[in-house]
């Protein structure tokens, strides 16, 4: 189950109904934007091949979520073995800003990641292509406060985009490659012990753990 | 006058010797109509005998061709059959004339407003200004405080009518010149939403212990497009609202309380059925599921959450084409059950079964398959209904309705296989008030149906009238899942324990170094799957147990020589629990191999001064233990005294080498 050939990157976007996930996943991965995504429901992903610098090539799984809260509990059947998390809220929404630690506090709880203390999350706020009247006011100052006080005072990269008009999407899925890159590598190293916490419970560890020194 | 024809031109359309066939014949059909949708004039006949059959009251030839090929052909007859198939015309059958509403006594403020609005209100052509204040104006007059839940209907109101793109799409590959589109404009669906929205928001205030979910939303919109009168091009909203009130509250009930794991038990029923009904796709969900991974191949959850979107919506969803998920609606209502939802997910699943093992390279005919080597997330999409459904044809549709109601007629639900452990207990046992259980159920007559209806019809009515309203029920519903999900977690818990246990021995064996890591990571990796508040504790008692257990066998090895990296008191505590597990092999060894120590023994532990004895006792054998261990076992002793144990002290004698690590374990678990 180790040693997979290409270098899949697991990342999964989280954030309140109606900010854009969907849209910004459609953005990247097949640069298109339309008013009538419908709501999603459940989960499910759409992969893209790029080249991260170095060269490397990485195939980005990119899994879309529902928003809805009744729907969060069923997160872990999705976010298993996830190398990077985004978290997006709406500029035009304070409450979707507010609400991102949860989103935080919620994955790691279910997704049982290896090392929460710095898994890679980053921050996309969307819609920065509406009226600056309708935007959230003073807006810098409120995201500082979410990300020093509720995320933890941890340096999350944050982006600011517009699906619609393709501002900086491509750019923030960069940074996501490049930090889920980074988590895979970790979870690489280390005689495949992390592989091994992800891929859960295999007690025959005996031909495992001496394997893959590579 | 024209019946021969119309009966002979039916009976194929509704094939009613198909429900004997066996579904391995499936496509081996003699009757190529069989397997197609219906052409133009055969179309205009049943629409003329459902016509016929709805005027004469006769429900039995509605629920019989609304299983049959396309359904119930339009929306002019849905708009009247739905209405009887869900048993809202309770007085279908004894009376002769159809009532036009059946409305005004449901509620009052929901009626008045209905007559200021007035029944069927005009779509509005020219363009109207809509924005999220819209609905303001039309929630005045359903005089009802808001529902929690408002917020998120108006997200979701902004993202309805996708399927109006579908139309188009369908008409323009069909060719067919009476398109959607050029009734419904920009300014149409606008118009829609704002009804739309009003609709679900009526639903909610009306009965406020329903939780919204995402996908209500879609529900409500196919009630709306088929309450849409193409040559008037108006609504009748008293309708749409009848039919969605009687079809959430019957079926969709389980959907809504506050809880999703009774969704999430309707979604297990998919692989419940698979188990009985097709073994290799039974096999690829068990073994890519998240679950049985997470349960090292030992547990299989049933949880299948692929079907979520498709169940919740009844497909509208998922399904590209409108057509399509109509027919599947007209199926689903001639059961009067949501049941056949998850058969005809079932069914789909079987009739691209071939698609699904070709994609992930798996040979069907292989009796052995490695389901290892599969990438769990291709399996995913492949199940999923977005891939599932991409491109399915109104004669793959088909073909699935035929499958499901072959599954249906075959295997009823509480008849398959391992139903003891799964159905039963999931429905039976724990959510007897479930839709399934109650207002759900499969129906094969007109009969059936009304009684149902009847039974229950106090779910509808205002809450003053009756003892038991929707309320009381919602919240049996959610004590009942909140039971299970106890119950579930118990059990699951307990297969945890069972496999720590596994993997603790199982890395004993091991070096010390490998040992301790791949211990605590089995360990932790297997708490993955229980609540936080578990896996704490798991996590806890995995590194009590490790310290207290693990480093034995090499103090063993050591013995005597200092062991500076540890702290004192841990050697302390392994030297205590080394000497009770050699003491008691002592005893054992005793007890069953010497009749005469058997006496001699069980008086010294009856006896009050048991501890000086045992204590004398083991110091005359001591010959064989250092002093230093003679020390550490009066300690024990003491302190075995002191708290009692010593009474019990059979169990002492039980305490061999072999059982000291599950007893020790088992007080810290």
């Amino acid at each position: 189950m180790s040693g997979r050939k290409k270098t899949l990157l697991k990342v999964i976007i989280l954030g309140d109904s109606g900010v854009g996930k969907t849209s910004l996943m459609q953005q990247f991965v097949n640069s298109k934007f339309s008013h009538q995504y419908k709501a999603t429901i459940g989960a499910d992903f759409l992969t893209k091949e790029i080249t991260v610098d170095g060269g490397k090539q990485v195939t980005l799984q990119i899994w879309d979520t529902a928003g809805q809260e009744r729907f969060q509990s069923l997160g872990v059947a999705f976010y298993r073995g996830a190398d990077c998390c985004v978290l997006c809220y709406d500029v035009t929404n304070e409450k979707s800003l507010n609400n991102l630690a949860s989103w935080k506090d919620e994955f790691l709880i279910q997704s049982n990641v290896a090392n929460p203390a710095d898994f890679p999350f980053i921050i996309i706020g969307n819609k920065i292509d509406v009226d600056e009247s309708k935007k959230i006011a003073s807006l810098q100052k409120k995201l500082n406060n979410v990300t020093s006080n509720q995320l933890g005072g941890l340096n999350y990269p944050v982006f600011e985009t517009s699906a619609r008009d393709a501002i900086n999407v491509e750019p923030a899925f960069e940074v996501v490659a490049k930090m889920a890159l980074q988590q895979e590598e970790l979870n690489e190293a280390g005689n495949d012990v992390s592989d091994d916490y992800n891929d859960a419970i295999n007690i025959h560890l005996e031909s495992e753990s001496s394997s893959c020194m590579c | 006058m024209f019946s021969i024809d119309t009966s002979n031109a039916l009976s194929h359309s509704s094939h009613p010797d198909w429900v004997s066939m066996d579904i391995d014949k499936l496509g081996k059909s003699f009757y190529n109509s069989d397997e197609q949708p219906l052409s133009e004039p055969i179309r205009n006949l049943k629409a003329k005998t459902l016509e016929e059959a709805y005027s004469r009251n006769d429900i039995e030839t509605l629920i019989e061709y609304s299983k049959s090929t396309d359904g119930l052909i339009n929306n002019e007859l849905r708009s009247k059959i739905w209405p009887v198939l869900l048993g809202i015309h309770s007085d279908f059958s004894e009376n002769n004339t159809v009532p036009p509403s059946v409305s005004s006594s449901l509620s009052s403020s929901m009626t008045k407003s209905v007559d200021s609005t007035g029944l069927t209100s005009k779509l509005k052509l020219q363009s109207d200004k809509v924005s999220a204040s819209f609905l303001l104006d039309d929630l005045d007059v359903v005089d009802l405080p808001p529902h929690k839940d408002e917020e998120q209907v108006k997200l979701d109101i902004q993202r309805s009518f996708t399927i109006l793109s579908h139309i188009q799409s369908y008409h323009q590959l069909e060719g067919n010149n009476e398109s959607y589109t050029a009734i419904f404009s920009k300014s149409d669906v606008d118009e829609l939403k704002k009804k739309l929205s009003t609709l679900i928001i009526r639903i909610l205030r009306k009965y406020p212990s329903l939780h919204y979910y995402q996908g209500f939303h879609d529900i409500a919109s196919i009630v709306l497009i088929v309450c849409h009168d193409r040559d008037l091009n108006t609504i009748d909203e008293e309708l749409a609202f009848n039919i969605l009130e009687y079809f959430t509250i019957y079926h969709l009930r389980d959907f809504m309380i506050a809880d999703i794991s009774l969704s999430v038990n309707h979604l297990s029923l998919i692989p419940y059925i698979l188990e009985t009904v097709d073994h290799d796709l039974f096999e690829l969900i068990k073994q890519t599921s998240n679950g049985f991974f997470l349960f090292n191949g030992t547990h299989f959850d049933y949880k299948f959450y692929q079907g979520l979107s498709s169940i919740l919506t009844v497909f509208s969803h998922d399904l590209g084409s409108l057509q399509q998920i109509l027919i599947i609606w007209d199926f689903m209502f001639s059961y009067n059950s949501v049941l056949t939802n998850i058969y005809v997910y079932v069914s789909a699943l079987v009739y691209f079964k071939e698609d699904i093992f070709q994609y992930l390279n798996i040979p069907l005919d292989d009796e052995y398959c490695d389901y290892h080597e599969i990438d769990r997330d291709l399996v995913h999409t492949q199940i999923s209904p977005t891939n599932l459904f991409k491109s399915t044809t109104d004669t793959d549709l088909l073909k699935i309705l035929n499958i499901a109601r072959s599954l249906i007629k075959k295997y009823p639900i509480d008849t398959l296989e391992n139903s003891n452990e799964t159905y039963s207990v999931w429905f039976e046992k724990f959510n007897p008030h479930s839709v399934l259980m109650t207002t759900s159920t499969v129906c094969w007559s007109g009969k059936e149906i009304r009684d149902k209806v009847s039974e229950y019809k106090y779910l509808l009515s205002d809450k003053e009238t009756s003892s038991l309203d929707l309320a009381g029920w919602i919240q049996i519903q959610d004590e009942e899942i909140c039971k299970q999900t106890i119950y579930t977690n118990e059990i699951e818990q307990e297969i945890l324990r069972e496999q720590e246990i596994l993997a603790s021995s199982a890395s004993e064996y091991q070096s010390n170094d490998s040992g301790s890591i791949s211990l605590s990571s089995s360990l932790s990796s297997l708490s993955s799957t229980s609540s936080a508040v578990n896996a704490k504790l798991i996590s806890t008692s995995s590194i009590l147990f490790k310290k207290l257990l693990f480093k034995p066998d090499d103090s063993k090895v050591e013995e005597g020589k200092p062991n500076g990296h540890l702290p004192l008191y841990l050697r302390n505590v392994y030297k205590i629990s080394f000497t009770i597990g050699f003491i008691g092999f002592i005893l054992h060894f005793l007890l069953s191999k010497n009749n005469r120590f058997h006496d001699a023994v069980s008086k010294m532990l009856t006896s009050s001064n048991a501890v000086v004895s045992i204590k004398h006792e083991v110091s005359t054998l001591g010959n064989l233990l250092s002093t230093e261990i003679s020390n550490a076992v009066s300690g024990t002793f003491r302190y075995l005294a002191e708290s009692d144990v010593v009474t019990h002290s059979v169990s002492i004698g039980q305490v061999g080498l072999g059982n000291l690590r599950n007893n020790v374990y088992g007080f810290n678990g």
